[in-house]
């Protein structure tokens, strides 16, 4: 008690101090770029279709509340409400990569977890690009990209979220020195533990069944992000950007298998960005970063599971620079070019005292070019990045990769005006990631003869997107796209024990997905949105009892339906998600069948009073699904994901107050 | 019981159940290695191979059926970490599902039914069951300091047997510092259950401790008659049982060459090591005596290495010299090793990453029947020849 009192007084000492420092609040205007065809993207030439959701903070609280208004993305049952799992287009976590401001915010790893590293508060808008990382992102990756932009400028409030699994999360937001300077600090903890069904590991026996609590998911995390404006003219903008986060969790086990232990965790990501015009069409942008990431892992052994090294410790430092420049000089060809430097090591020491220690270190650059050509009605966008990767140490080994990519893009104009056709090709790579090769000491191990992943993609999408002169509904939104990935040596996470993971190449694999998004204003108020999504992942690898199988943990089909009703200061939101029949191991021998979810979100605007936001997830409280064993129908506690069971009815009230 | 809102899909998922499974059932190719040698295999005793596959994920249970060479997947759910016992001369068969399910579940084969499921204690980790009939049975658990004698029939346990409880406590220590005596592997053998006590240090990463025992129970009365301590360490092969012998396969410490394959007579009086880990050239993961001069043994080579592997070798029993490389597959693929004396075949089950399936052998030129393995879908974890 006396803890946590200590804790609300840091905080509230350190966000009187930064409030106290603000004096006349200014909106900025963010240097934009803006293609010949006035549209606007962070990458002018991108030659990947992306998303862009802004993120409406007073109505609006957490990653899965934003992220389920795009078809493209799926965040499933078990998904915590702060580190969502993310699925892009049907791709699992692993494969998608996560950038704060176009820096990756980590190499391959778990890394939907670290979208947990960046409080949701902070940002100003999520760009998506469901189809892959864009060339001007500079990185390498297999799956789809959601790219976090910070807030620009934000009026500073304060706020508490309080809920269900003992949430509580303290809120600040401050805008310094003429608004030069956002810091935002969340300072979290959550037991998370939740209720479950639990079949006594005996599914032919129904007698020994009854509901248990989840235990070992307890949770502490302070998180600061500091964006402040260094130099700032008509036609120069140097800021830097930071994300710090300081965790302290309990990393469960399996639910057979309760071994857990603690894991503690600093990250820091520091970042300079310059962005210069430097002359009236030449735009260069181009910073230096730093990223570190230590982790501790205390292991608490159980009876049933021992370990001579319970404890492991990992290091891992990546410093970076980064080159972008636009040409919009050829008029009305657009070119840009990227080239980045990362240079990244990690030491992993298993053990106390010490008995393995693994020391590594890579070099990689990417150098990446696209354009945007007009040819006829269409613009032509050809890009290609390439990489050289280096490993030293622990592993020696050198990659050379091509990515060629071809977009097209078609854009109606008088009476097609709205309408958009994109047409999408390419060869994406990744190669593995340093945890991947050398395990994280609690979960994942090391697997030193990894291969880098390759995959061609091709997509085709149709978007309409009009405003209707009609009493009954005046806005219609409609998106149907089709996508085929061919994967070569994917790389999956497979159990090679009972509380063990290991990355290893799987071979092939065709996941084709079909997407189709529609939405309308009813009445000038009611906005009603409809998302289904196919899936058919096609197993490939050249293993014998993989082949021909489902790609596991993703849904064959899947059906999202969203009203929104703005009523007075109230805003209502529905959010209905019907996930399909899944299997969820490698093999196809267990498939769970269809769930739903219910989740709804209220935000109340009480002028002075501040803001309130009630958010209830999974309303009907669902914690099972009937499963398919080898044959044999039971229930099932995995409706979450990999044999983690999913929590159920979670409520979560917010109340920020604007200072 | 559950909240579950699919109660009203109750049938349409039952219908689905039976198609996915007659869909599963046909999902493992029906396979028929190519014959190699001519040689029709009448119908005798073991006429039937069954096999509990896992990929450490998902677990299926194998029918192999000798006569007609063909392979069926039954339809009956299994952990990724179990292993298969049948009641000789029943259709009843029984699965141990180890640590994460910690239960046994028993069924009839012919049936392809499921008969019942009971829990040993969650985090037990259930090694073994010796099966006397359908009332009576015994399970060994890895992490638990007792015997558990059960009603398989009923699911009930009868009774925990402490199996040192008249030891002369000055002669054995009744476990490592761990607490438990790591029962594993069971034999029954003239009314006699022998089970194998591993003795290992769980605290230090399974490593063995100071020895290794068998424990001698006397089914009649369930107590212990004695604790004969094992020439090495670690035994890690089931107690295999030719003509009036016993052998046990002991690993000792792994990536040391400090284990073998010790002989027991009639009266479980040591006949020795009958061929050493130096001798064979790697750690021992299981082994069996082929006839009255030889053997043969799955052996590791450099365990922690990238480049491990397993080779199946074949050893003399008289000198222990190896005399024969019948399989080296390059990779750390091999697991078990069962003899089926009626047919004089041996059946090595491979856990290639690509290609998994079982071999199977002719004793007399030590080659392989077929020019390809029984394909049994999921790498093959445990196998057990039955009527």
């Amino acid at each position: 008690m006396l803890r946590d009192l200590l804790v609300v007084l840091l905080f509230l000492t350190l966000v009187c101090n930064f409030v106290h420092a603000v004096n006349e609040p200014q909106i900025l205007d963010a240097i934009e770029v803006r293609s010949k065809k006035g549209y606007s993207k962070s990458t002018a030439v991108s030659e990947n279709p992306n998303q862009t959701i802004f993120i409406n903070d007073s109505k609006e609280n957490s990653f899965n509340q934003v992220l389920q208004k795009t078809t493209a993305v799926w965040i499933p049952p078990s998904s915590s409400a702060t580190n969502p799992s993310i699925f892009l287009r049907g791709q699992v976590g692993v494969q998608n990569r996560f950038f704060l401001e176009g820096i990756a915010l980590t190499d391959g790893q778990f890394n939907s977890d670290h979208v947990g590293l960046v409080p949701f508060q902070s940002l100003g808008r999520i760009e998506i690009y469901p189809d892959g990382a864009p060339v001007g992102l500079n990185s390498e990756g297999l799956g789809g990209a959601i790219d976090l932009h910070l807030l620009e400028f934000s009026q500073s409030s304060f706020g508490l979220k309080s809920g269900s699994l003992g949430m509580v999360e303290l809120q600040s937001k401050s805008s310094l020195d003429r608004g030069k300077t956002t810091m935002v600090i969340t300072a979290t903890r959550s037991n998370e533990d939740f209720n479950y069904y639990d079949d006594g590991g005996t599914p032919y026996n129904a007698s020994d069944d009854s509901i248990n609590r989840r235990e070992h998911n307890r949770y502490s995390k302070l998180a600061l992000v500091p964006k402040i404006s260094l130099y700032q003219t008509d036609r120069i903008n140097l800021n830097y950007i930071g994300a710090n986060s300081f965790r302290t969790l309990q990393v469960p086990g399996s639910v057979s298998i309760p071994s857990y232990g603690n894991l503690k965790q600093i990250f820091h990501l520091s970042a300079f960005n310059f962005r210069t015009w430097l002359s009236s069409e030449v735009k260069l942008q181009t910073g230096v970063f730093t990223r570190l990431n230590w982790e501790q892992y205390q292991g608490r052994t159980t009876k049933a599971i021992r370990s001579s090294s319970p404890q492991n410790e990992s290091f891992d430092k990546t410093f970076g620079f980064k080159n972008q420049i636009q040409w919009f000089s050829f008029s009305p060809v657009t070119l840009e070019q990227s080239l980045s430097v990362i240079y990244e090591t990690y030491n992993f020491n298993e053990g106390s005292p010490k008995q393995l220690s693994l020391d590594s270190s890579r070099i990689d650059f990417p150098i990446a070019v696209g354009a945007s050509v007009p040819f006829k009605k269409f613009w032509l966008k050809p890009a290609f990045m390439g990489q050289y990767s280096s490993y030293e140490g622990a592993r020696k080994q050198n990659y050379l990769l091509g990515s060629p990519r071809l977009g097209l893009l078609w854009q109606g104009e008088g009476i097609g005006k709205g309408i958009e056709f994109e047409v999408g090709l390419g060869r994406y790579f990744r190669t593995p990631s340093m945890v991947e090769l050398f395990g994280n000491g609690y979960g994942l191990v090391s697997s030193m003869q990894l291969l880098p992943e390759t995959a061609d993609r091709g997509l085709i999408s149709f978007k309409l997107d009009r405003k209707i002169n009609s009493d009954l509904v005046s806005e219609l939104k409609f998106q149907l796209s089709y996508g085929l990935v061919r994967a070569h040596q994917l790389i999956v996470y497979v159990e090679n024990s009972q509380v063990s993971k290991v990355a290893t190449n799987l071979g092939s694999a065709l996941v084709q997905s079909r997407d189709l998004d529609l939405g309308f204003k009813v009445l000038d108020e009611l906005y009603l949105q409809t998302g289904v999504s196919w899936f058919i992942g096609e197993n490939r690898s050249d293993v014998s009892y993989y082949q021909g199988k489902k790609i596991p943990s993703v849904p064959i089909v899947l059906v999202k339906q969203r009203a929104q009703y703005p009523w007075g200061p109230l805003d209502f939101n529905y959010q209905f998600q019907w996930l399909g029949e899944r299997y969820i191991d490698l093999a196809n021998l267990k498939k769970v069948n269809p769930t739903t979810e219910h989740s709804c979100f209220v935000s109340w605007d009480a002028k002075d009073l501040g803001t309130f936001n009630l958010e209830l997830f999974n309303l009907l409280d669902t914690i099972t699904a009937t499963s398919v064993i080898s044959g044999f129908t039971t229930f099932d506690n995995t409706t979450g994901l990999l044999g983690y069971p999913a929590p159920g009815r979670r409520i979560y009230l917010t109340w920020q107050y604007p200072i | 019981m559950s909240k579950s809102y699919f109660k009203g899909q109750r049938n349409q998922q039952l219908g689905i159940a039976l198609l996915l499974s007659l869909l599963l059932g046909c999902d493992t190719p029906t396979t028929k290695p190519t014959t190699k040698h001519i040689r029709p295999l009448s119908l005798q005793k073991n006429n039937h191979l069954v096999v509990a596959t896992s990929d450490y994920h998902s677990g299926a249970l194998v029918e192999i059926n000798l006569v007609e060479n063909k392979t069926e997947t039954l339809p009956i759910a299994i952990y990724s970490d179990a292993i298969i016992r049948n009641l000789s001369s029943s259709p009843y068969f029984f699965v141990v599902n180890r640590l994460g399910a910690d239960n046994i579940e028993w069924g009839n084969r012919l049936e392809r039914k499921v008969l019942g499921q009971f829990s040993v204690g969650r985090q037990t980790n259930p090694q073994d069951i010796m099966v006397v009939d359908l009332n009576r049975a015994y399970v060994s658990r890895l992490s638990s300091s007792k015997l558990l004698k059960v009603n398989p029939s009923s699911g009930g346990v009868v009774k925990e047997i402490d199996l040192f409880a008249n030891a002369d406590a000055k002669t054995i220590e009744s476990t490592d510092s761990d607490g438990y005596p790591e029962m594993s592997w069971m034999v029954k053998w003239n009314q006699k259950l022998i089970i194998a006590l591993q003795r290992l240090n769980t605290d230090e990463g399974y490593v063995p401790s100071n020895k290794s025992q068998l424990a001698v129970l006397n089914l009649e009365n369930d107590t212990v008659e004695k604790i004969i301590t094992l020439t090495g360490t670690n035994p890690v092969t089931e107690i295999k049982i030719f003509k009036d012998k016993l052998s046990v396969g002991q690993a000792g410490r792994l990536n040391v060459l400090d284990g073998g394959v010790e002989l027991f007579d009639v009266n479980l009086k040591s006949l020795g090591m009958v061929t050493t880990e130096q001798q064979l050239g790697g750690d021992i993961i299981d082994c069996a005596l082929l006839n009255d001069s030889l053997g043969v043994a799955i052996i590791a080579k450099n365990i922690y290495g990238a480049n491990r592997k397993t080779q199946l070798v074949v050893f003399r029993l008289n000198d222990g010299e190896v005399i024969s490389t019948p399989m080296d597959p390059g990779n750390y693929s091999l697991h078990q090793v069962i003899v089926d004396y009626e047919r004089k075949l041996f059946y090595v089950a491979d856990r290639d990453p690509k290609q998994p399936g079982i071999w199977v052998y002719d004793i007399k030129t030590l080659t392989p029947l077929f020019e390809t393995k029984f394909n049994v879908g999921l790498p093959p974890y445990h196998m057990e020849l039955t009527d």
